[in-house]
């Protein structure tokens, strides 16, 4: 410029003093708190950026204690299964010593009160509280206990609905079992039909639990095989169609029928009938009375022994479908728990993630931030400096 | 022939005594802001022709003048308007960016922790601790919202107490440029520059320059003309034309900055005042403070608005309908108050809060048809049904038709925030259970499970919805669901939801002919966390433009900073050309000390010089009158 009053002189060396003030302060203010963004507007980017971390890892932290309470449960549930998967196996080996043909009434009526005792502790088991103030198997009745037992039998309060937990983004884990599901809906028999033997059958002959041979064949229907002397006629209850078997001349007669493969010992009289009937579901605590019920009648003569090789070969293989299906149970809450370890991985990771770019975003890199202090000092003093020089220049001082 | 000399020599003291106060007046007023230095300017007096040559008569004072460039006086002008806008426009944003600033005890971390309460509710729902606290965090939540949107609405009310102060200032400044005017008009009459009046008149308008953007026009008898930027007149000749605070007929609850002229008051707006410190504040109050206000509206309706509706699908502890956890907010609508027809009304809901735009709107009446204009980005519908739904919002006009020309205001998000209350004070009436439950019978032969029952939006009256329902499979893959009402039949696909009396199913798995599924009312599930499960995924709703709810603060916070930043940058950047415009002035006008102290020697050695002719004079006078003797 060609000329400068005295005035702008001034005012431009006052303006680069406060500037250089400024920034001076500026930096100090970053460097006293600790955090590189001092308003929002220094960095809008920025600031949001940290605003959106800030609520990821909040919800991050909020899976973790999803997860931490879905891990207690499940554990918990475990811990229950396997312990119910003893009682089932405890049960199994009392039946198979109650098979001993030398056991008299006396010793089977020791095992039934075994037996009692064992649904006692199934039923205290399957009433297992959550240590978080409801129970574990009740669904979402979970006010009281779910199993109510009068006797041998044993009803469900609770319901079929099962609890779940966000354990990930939109990833709901279900971290409670029904009772339902648990202990109620087991298949019976072999797990595809039940047999058995009518209570008014006077013949020695026994019907074992059965099999499937191929289950694309089986019809669904119930069947009735009644011995009319000579032989032995099934009736598919169904459409009323009829086969005729004859039975064997000596050992066992086995029917094949419809993809099902049953066998009768021993001699029957004419008038007896056997049922065959879809397996439908049966809870293990009915097992249990049954196979209670069944230890407990005194055995007269051929006929109820005849009677009660048919409930037991039944009340054996309910008893296995029952122990297979508590480990299922057990596998799936396995399963659950390791889905579970992915989860907390996973988690554990993208928490580590968000914690370090809220730091690059909002925490102040503290030894660029001090050598930012010393060069804004420097230009500071030089500012100051300049301007006393300047100031001081005058012609008045050699007039 | 002395007394040529004597004249002479008189002239030239008189030039150099006027040139030295004149010099002397600059030194005076070096520091005074708004004074243009001033210059003797000398001439030489006409020479008379004696002896054959014409021989000179000394010096005259032609004129004082000021070193003055109006083109570098109108640039500083504006200049000062426009830096003086940029700056209170930034001031008041950066008010409003610490505001929402601190990132632990803003509405952001409040929205964090309410889900988070809700999260734990789904671990625990029966446990009176978790839903005091889903409580509690409800609470502090609408809270931080109320008291951010109560800043807000003070920050207005302050905008509007300086704005009233500035137009005060205004018109005791047009009053006094208009008294100026009149004084300089007679002076220059009279044949003289009065330059003194001539500077206290442009510090006058400059001081005017930082209120409001100006354009001057100077008259030939010397009086200059003050216009607004935008082209309204301030000052002519003597007479000032005042800026008045007057109601705005477009919102009865504010008013606005008005200029009077003659018998009629004109708006002024941000673009009507072109800069200044009440254009600043104008735009801010006119375009930013709305922005924002529905900005952070939008989030608390749409959180509102979300929850109530998935709050109202669940049933409390008692088994009763959840009903609404926050309570709902209620749009303002109003018609202007210079409507031709009073008489028509006119009333806001939100009836789809995913679908909130931030913005407010109007609704114009003419020829029979309704306009309705979103105000953000100007998009119109037009129709001749009084009833608009749009955006999520049900617009409805009572008492129609109104008179052509008529208008109405809809503000549906700006008080959401500031309204946001919970509801529910009981933790038994907190929601978290679903209504109804579906089992599975004992007897079923098949495979068939049930993998989720819920409730669909809006919910069912509870004598439908709760009424105990059949669904027996037919077949396969067919079914008949019966409540002993209505029966309907369908065909089953695996995973596939039906719906039935308010409610919907899926089942998962393959069933046998005549199994069942049982659907009845949810009685003492107090276990039952599904409904607070929904709760919770609301974090992942999606608002109208994609964000989801649970992000919807950062990009209202993004959004304010941005604008703060390009505000502070233009602050920046007008200040900077300010200041450039300033010092040209000053260049051209300014006084510069060493200047004038080479001046003051100058013209002092031409006072001394001038005396000596006097005295040189007087030698030869003597020299003259010694002869006769």
């Amino acid at each position: 410029m060609a000329r400068i009053s005295t005035l702008m002189q001034y005012r431009f060396g006052e303006q680069q003093i406060a500037g250089r003030q400024r920034e001076l302060l500026s930096a100090q203010l970053q460097l006293s708190s600790g955090r590189r963004i001092a308003t929002p507007s220094d960095d809008p980017l920025g600031a949001a950026d940290a605003s959106t971390v800030r609520s990821g890892l909040s919800r991050l932290v909020q899976y973790k204690d999803n997860q931490g309470h879905a891990r207690f449960l499940l554990n918990q549930a475990e811990t229950v299964v396997s312990k119910l998967g003893e009682a089932v196996v405890e049960t199994q080996e009392r039946l198979v010593a109650a098979g001993n043909g030398a056991y008299g009434d006396q010793e089977r009526r020791a095992l039934a009160r075994d037996l009692q005792g064992l649904l006692d502790r199934i039923v205290g088991l399957a009433n297992s509280q959550d240590g978080a103030g409801g129970y574990l198997f009740a669904g979402t009745r979970d006010g009281a206990a779910p199993f109510v037992q009068n006797g041998n039998l044993v009803a469900f309060r609770g319901d079929g609905t099962s609890q779940r937990l966000e354990v990930a983004n939109d990833r709901l884990l279900q971290v409670k079992f029904s009772g339902d599901d648990l202990l109620l809906k087991i298949r019976p028999g072999n797990g595809s039909f039940v047999t058995a033997a009518d209570a008014g059958n006077t013949g020695a002959a026994s019907i074992d639990a059965g099999a499937v041979t191929s289950p694309a064949a089986l019809s669904g229907s119930a069947y009735t095989i009644d011995f009319d002397g000579a032989s032995y006629v099934v009736t598919r209850l169904a459409d009323s169609a009829q086969t005729v078997v004859a039975p064997s001349a000596s050992g066992p007669t086995t029917i094949e029928l419809d993809g099902m493969r049953v066998t009768l010992n021993g001699t029957a009289a004419a008038g007896d009938r056997f049922t065959i009937a879809p397996a439908g579901y049966q809870s293990l605590f009915d097992t249990l009375g049954q196979a209670i019920a069944m230890l407990q009648t005194p055995l007269a003569d051929a006929a109820a022994r005849a009677r009660f090789n048919s409930t037991y070969a039944n009340v054996l293989a309910s008893v296995e479908q029952a122990a297979d299906h508590l480990r299922l149970k057990r596998a799936e809450s396995g399963s659950a728990l390791s889905e579970l370890d992915g989860y907390e991985q996973v988690n554990e990771e993208r928490s580590l993630e968000h914690e370090a770019r809220r730091s690059t975003v909002e925490d102040l890199d503290y030894a660029q931030a001090a050598s930012e202090l010393t060069r804004r000092q420097t230009a500071f003093e030089a500012a100051i400096r300049s301007y006393s020089v300047v100031s001081k220049l005058s012609l008045f001082n050699y007039l | 022939m002395s007394s040529g000399l004597s004249s002479i020599g008189t002239s030239a003291l008189n030039a150099a005594y006027m040139a030295l106060r004149t010099v002397s007046n600059n030194i005076a007023n070096a520091n005074t802001p708004g004074y243009t230095r001033q210059i003797t300017v000398l001439r030489p007096e006409v020479g008379s022709f004696v002896g054959g040559s014409y021989i000179g008569q000394g010096v005259a004072v032609a004129d004082v003048r000021r070193v003055y460039s109006e083109f570098l006086t109108q640039q500083a002008h504006q200049a000062t308007s426009q830096a003086e806008g940029a700056g209170t426009r930034h001031t008041q944003l950066q008010q409003v960016t610490n505001l929402f600033a601190d990132p632990t005890t803003g509405i952001g971390t409040a929205v964090d922790t309410f889900f988070r309460a809700v999260q734990d509710l789904t671990q625990r729902p029966s446990d009176p601790a978790a839903r005091q606290a889903l409580l509690s965090a409800a609470r502090l939540m609408s809270g931080r919202f109320n008291d951010v949107g109560d800043r807000l609405q003070e920050m207005r009310i302050g905008v509007d107490r300086q704005l009233r102060l500035e137009i005060d200032t205004v018109n005791q400044t047009t009053k006094e440029i208009a008294d100026l005017n009149t004084k300089i008009s007679q002076a220059i009459g009279a044949g003289n520059t009065p330059n003194d009046l001539l500077d206290m008149r442009d510090a006058a308008i400059r001081r005017l320059s930082e209120s409001v953007g100006v354009s001057t026009v100077e008259q030939i008898d010397g009086a200059v003309n003050v216009f607004l930027s935008g082209g309204k007149p301030l000052v002519v000749g003597g007479s000032a034309n005042a800026l008045s605070w007057a109601p705005d007929p477009l919102d009865p609850k504010s008013a606005n900055v008005g200029l009077k002229v003659g018998t009629r008051v004109l708006p002024i707006d941000a673009a009507a005042a072109g800069g200044g410190r009440i254009g600043g504040m104008l735009q801010f109050r006119e375009v930013d403070l709305p922005e924002i206000e529905n900005q952070l509206g939008r989030l608390a309706a749409s959180l509102t608005g979300l929850a109530n509706a998935q709050h109202r699908l669940g049933d409390d502890r008692n088994g009763a309908p959840g009903g609404d956890l926050f309570t709902p907010t209620s749009g303002l609508a109003f018609p202007a108050s210079d409507n031709g027809n009073p008489a028509t009304s006119i009333a806001v809901t939100i009836s789809d809060p995913a679908k909130l735009v931030a913005s407010d709107y109007r609704v114009d009446y003419s020829g029979g048809q309704y306009r309705l204009t979103r105000l953000a980005d100007g998009a119109t519908w037009t129709q001749a049904a009084s009833t608009f739904s749009q955006d999520g919002l049900t617009i409805t006009l009572a008492s129609t038709p109104p008179a052509d020309g008529d208008r109405f205001v809809v503000q549906p998000l700006r008080n959401a925030s500031r309204d946001m209350a919970v509801a529910i004070h009981d933790i038994g009436r907190v929601a978290a259970a679903a209504p109804v439950v579906a089992s599975v019978p004992v007897g079923n032969a098949g495979a068939v499970r049930v993998e989720e029952i819920s409730v669909t939006s809006p919910r069912t009256a509870e004598a439908t919805l709760k009424r105990p329902a059949t669904l027996t499979f037919t077949g396969p893959s067919s079914y008949s669901i019966s409540d002993g009402v209505t029966t309907v039949s369908g065909t089953y696909t695996e995973g596939q939801p039906i719906d039935f009396n308010g409610w919907r199913l899926t089942l998962r798995g393959t069933p046998a002919a005549n199994d069942t599924v049982a659907i009845g009312a949810n009685v003492g599930g107090v276990g039952d966390n599904r409904n607070a499960l929904r709760l919770a995924q609301l974090g992942g709703a999606l608002l109208a433009d994609g964000t989801p709810l649970s992000n919807g603060f950062s990009v209202v916070v993004a959004t304010l900073d941005s604008k703060t930043r390009s505000a502070e940058l233009l602050s920046t950047a007008q200040s900077s050309i300010r200041d450039s415009a300033l010092a040209a002035e000053s260049e051209m006008g300014g006084v510069n000390l060493d200047e004038e102290a080479s001046r003051l020697m100058q013209y002092q050695q031409q006072y001394l010089a001038a005396a000596k002719i006097i005295a040189t004079a007087k030698v030869v006078f003597d020299e003259i009158l010694g002869m006769g003797r």
